[in-house]
C-alpha cells in the first residue's frame, strides 16, 4: 500500500470507496449541517443524524440541506446522544462518528467504554493531523484533547494509539518527538525525563515500531539548521511525524495554531485508540475545516477495514 | 504606534546611540572550535552582529576579555576595531561583574550577555548587586503577524508560573507593549479550552487574571481563558460564544506555561517559517539575553529593543 501522505491522497480515497455511515452528535448546527451536506454530495458519507429534530431542521434549512432519506435520532440530552451514537458504532450501524455541536466531555465519557477501545488500549487521546507545505508526510501533535497532565505510562500509550494509526496510513516506522522545554536554563523538567524514560521502553520494545527522536525540541532536531537558515529555507524532511507534547495545554495550543495562519491545509482532529473513527472538529472549526476532517475519517475507516 | 520590526529598527535608529557592555570571553579556548553548527551563538556570530548594529547606529560597543585576542579577533573579522573600548578581564564571571558594575556607575547603557553561559549570566544579573527590578523576571518573543506585533510570554525564564507570577510575567509584557506605543494591551490568556474547569489550573488562573483586569488590577484587557482558536480569529470565538474585544486582537499571548510557550515560539520559528526575536523584561537596564536560536537579524532586531527600552 503506498504512504498517505497529504489531504489530496485522503480525498482521493474517500472519493474512490463507498459512503461510509457515519453519525453526528448533536447535528443540530448550521456550520455542521454545511459540511455534512457537502461530504454527503460528494459521496463520502451516509449521515446518521442524532439531536433534537426541531433544530436539526432548522438547521439543515440554514444549510439548504434536503433531509429527505437521511436518518435522524432524535434525541435531547447531550449524554444520551453520546451513547446512542456509541452504540451504534460498536453494533456497526455506523463506521464512523463525528461530534456535532457538542461539549466533548460527553463524547469522552461514552466513548471511554472498554467494548470500543481497540484490543489492548486503556487510554485515549486526541490526535490531530496536519499538512504542511514543504513537508512531505503528514504530521500530528497529541494530546490536545483528554489527557490534562499524562503521566509516563500514559505518554506511553499515547505513542502507540497514534503510532496505530501512522502504521494504517503506510508508514512502517514513524518518529516520535516527545517535546520538552528542557534548556539551558533549566534542564530538569518531568518532560525531560520522560523522553529519556520512553527512549528506553522503546529499546525494550514497550510500544510498536517507531523511532523515539533523540531531541527535546524542534532545534534539538535541527542541530546544524543554520546551514539551512543562510541559504534562505529550512529543510524540513527531519520534521518528526509525531509531535507528543507534555500536557494538554501545550497539546491543544499546538494543534490549532494554525488559526493564526492563511493557507495551512486544515487538519484532522481524531481520537486514539478507538475502534473505529471518531472525529472532534474543534467547535471553532468551519465547514472548509471539517470536511477535511471528515474525508480523513472515511480514509481512516477504510484502511481499518482493509485490515480487519 | 510600531506595527512591525522595520518600526522598530527606525526608531531605535532615532535614539541617541546607546553603550552597550558585553563579557567577550572565549569559551572554547580548550575545545577544537566554536559549535557553529548549533545556531548563531558562536563569538564570530555575535561579534558580527554586534557590529552591525554599531554600523547602524544604535550602539557603541564596549567589549571585556583578553584586550589582545579580541583585538586579533576583530582584526580577521575585517571589523575596524579602533572604535570598539576593549576593557581587559580574562575570566567569564569577572567579566560579567565588571559589565554589571559599569551599568551601576552609568558608563554603561545595556548590557548584552554575548556568549556566557546563559544560567550563570541570569544568575549574576539576579543577585542583589545585579539588575533586577522586582526581583522577577520575565521572557517576551515577538514576531510579526499580519499587521500588527504580536507579544509570547513566558517563552523562556518561568517553567510553571503560579497566579502571583503570571500577574507578573502580564505586567512586564504590558511595559514591553507600551514602549511599541500600544495604549491598552490586549491580552489573550490562553488554554487548552475557553470555559473554566476547575481539573484544568490553567482556566482557572486566566479567569483569575480576566476578572482582574475587569476591576481594574491589571492596567490592559485580559480574556481568558481563551483556547487559541478563539484567540486567532472573531469568528471562531464567536462559533464559541464568546463576543470579546481580545479575540483576533490580542497584543499579546500569555501562555500557561514553559512547555506551552517554548514548543510554539519553536513551531513559529521552524514550521511556519516565522522571523522571531524577544526581550528580557524585569531588569533595571536592558539585558541583551540573545538565547537559543536566534538568527543574526533576531539579534540586531534584540538590541534595539534594548535601546528603545533605555
Amino acid at each position: 500500500m503506498p504512504t498517505i501522505k497529504n489531504f489530496d491522497q485522503v480525498f482521493k480515497i474517500a472519493e474512490r470507496e463507498d459512503a461510509m455511515r457515519m453519525t453526528v452528535i448533536s447535528a443540530g448546527d448550521a456550520e455542521v449541517m454545511l459540511t455534512v451536506k457537502e461530504a454527503r454530495e460528494r459521496g463520502f458519507i451516509e449521515p446518521i443524524l442524532i439531536g433534537d429534530e426541531d433544530k436539526i431542521k432548522e438547521a439543515s434549512k440554514g444549510a439548504d440541506f434536503n433531509l429527505d432519506g437521511v436518518k435522524i435520532v432524535h434525541e435531547r440530552e447531550p449524554q444520551v446522544m453520546a451513547y446512542a451514537s456509541v452504540e451504534m458504532a460498536i453494533r456497526g450501524d455506523a463506521e464512523m462518528q463525528m461530534k456535532g455541536r457538542l461539549p466533548t466531555s460527553y463524547l469522552y465519557r461514552a466513548v471511554i467504554r472498554k467494548r470500543f477501545r481497540s484490543p489492548g488500549v486503556k487510554k485515549f487521546n486526541v490526535i490531530d493531523f496536519y499538512e504542511l507545505p514543504s513537508i512531505d508526510h503528514f504530521i500530528a501533535i497529541t494530546d490536545s484533547g483528554i489527557n490534562i497532565t499524562p503521566d509516563f505510562e500514559t505518554k506511553l500509550e499515547i505513542i502507540q494509539n497514534t503510532v496505530s494509526i501512522f502504521h494504517l496510513l503506510g508508514y512502517p516506522e514513524p518518529s516520535v518527538l516527545p517535546l520538552s522545554a528542557a534548556r539551558e536554563v533549566n534542564p530538569d523538567l518531568v518532560s525531560a525525563r520522560d523522553n529519556r524514560l520512553l527512549r528506553t521502553a522503546r529499546r525494550e520494545g514497550r510500544v510498536d515500531d517507531c523511532v523515539i527522536e533523540d531531541a527535546f525540541s524542534l532545534s534539538d532536531l535541527f542541530l546544524g539548521y543554520r546551514r539551512y537558515f543562510d541559504r534562505g529555507n529550512l529543510d524540513l524532511s527531519k520534521t518528526p511525524h509525531i509531535f507528543l507534547t507534555p500536557n494538554l495545554d501545550a497539546g491543544n495550543i499546538l494543534a490549532k495554531l494554525y488559526h493564526l495562519f492563511e493557507g495551512v491545509r486544515w487538519p484532522a482532529h481524531i481520537i486514539g485508540g478507538a475502534k473505529t473513527p471518531v472525529l472532534i472538529p474543534s467547535r471553532g472549526d468551519d465547514h472548509r475545516m471539517m470536511i477535511n476532517n471528515i474525508a480523513f475519517g472515511v480514509a481512516i475507516a477504510h484502511l481499518m477495514e482493509e485490515k480487519r | 504606534m510600531m506595527m512591525n520590526f522595520e518600526d522598530i529598527i527606525n526608531s531605535a535608529k532615532n535614539r541617541e546611540r546607546k553603550r552597550m557592555v558585553m563579557p567577550c570571553i572565549d569559551l572554547y579556548r580548550s575545545s577544537i572550535s566554536a559549535p557553529e553548527d548549533q545556531g548563531y551563538s558562536d563569538e564570530k556570530s555575535i561579534l558580527k552582529t554586534v557590529m552591525t548594529a554599531a554600523e547602524a547606529g544604535l550602539i557603541e560597543p564596549i567589549l571585556i576579555g583578553e584586550e589582545r585576542r579580541i583585538k586579533e579577533k576583530l582584526v580577521s573579522l575585517e571589523i575596524l576595531e579602533e572604535k570598539t573600548e576593549i576593557i581587559g578581564e580574562k575570566e567569564e564571571i569577572k567579566a560579567v561583574n565588571r559589565a554589571i558594575q559599569m551599568i551601576h556607575d552609568g558608563d554603561a547603557d545595556l548590557l548584552m550577555r554575548g556568549m556566557t553561559k546563559t544560567r550563570g549570566f541570569l544568575s549574576a544579573i539576579s543577585d542583589k548587586d545585579g539588575l533586577m527590578k522586582n526581583n522577577f523576571l520575565s521572557y517576551v518573543s515577538l514576531f510579526e503577524l499580519k499587521d500588527r506585533l504580536m507579544l509570547l510570554t513566558d517563552t523562556y525564564i518561568n517553567d510553571f508560573p503560579d497566579l502571583s507570577r503570571k500577574i507578573a510575567i502580564a505586567e512586564n509584557s504590558i511595559e514591553l507593549a507600551e514602549t511599541f506605543g500600544i495604549k491598552k494591551t490586549k491580552i489573550a490568556a490562553l488554554s487548552s479550552i475557553e470555559y473554566v474547569n476547575p481539573a484544568i489550573p490553567s482556566t482557572v488562573d486566566a479567569a483569575v487574571l480576566s476578572k482582574m483586569s475587569e476591576r481594574g488590577q491589571i492596567d490592559a484587557v485580559v480574556e481568558g481563558p481563551l483556547d487559541i482558536d478563539a484567540a486567532s480569529s472573531k469568528i471562531a470565538a464567536k462559533r464559541k460564544g464568546i463576543d470579546a474585544a481580545v479575540p483576533e486582537e490580542a497584543n499579546v499571548f500569555l501562555f500557561p506555561d514553559i512547555e506551552s510557550a517554548y514548543a510554539f515560539y519553536q513551531f513559529l520559528i521552524f514550521l511556519f517559517g516565522a522571523e522571531m526575536t524577544g526581550t528580557l523584561m524585569g531588569t533595571r537596564s536592558p539585558v541583551i539575553l540573545n538565547v537559543g536560536i536566534g538568527t543574526p537579524k533576531s539579534m540586531v532586531l534584540e538590541i534595539a529593543l534594548g535601546v528603545l527600552r533605555c
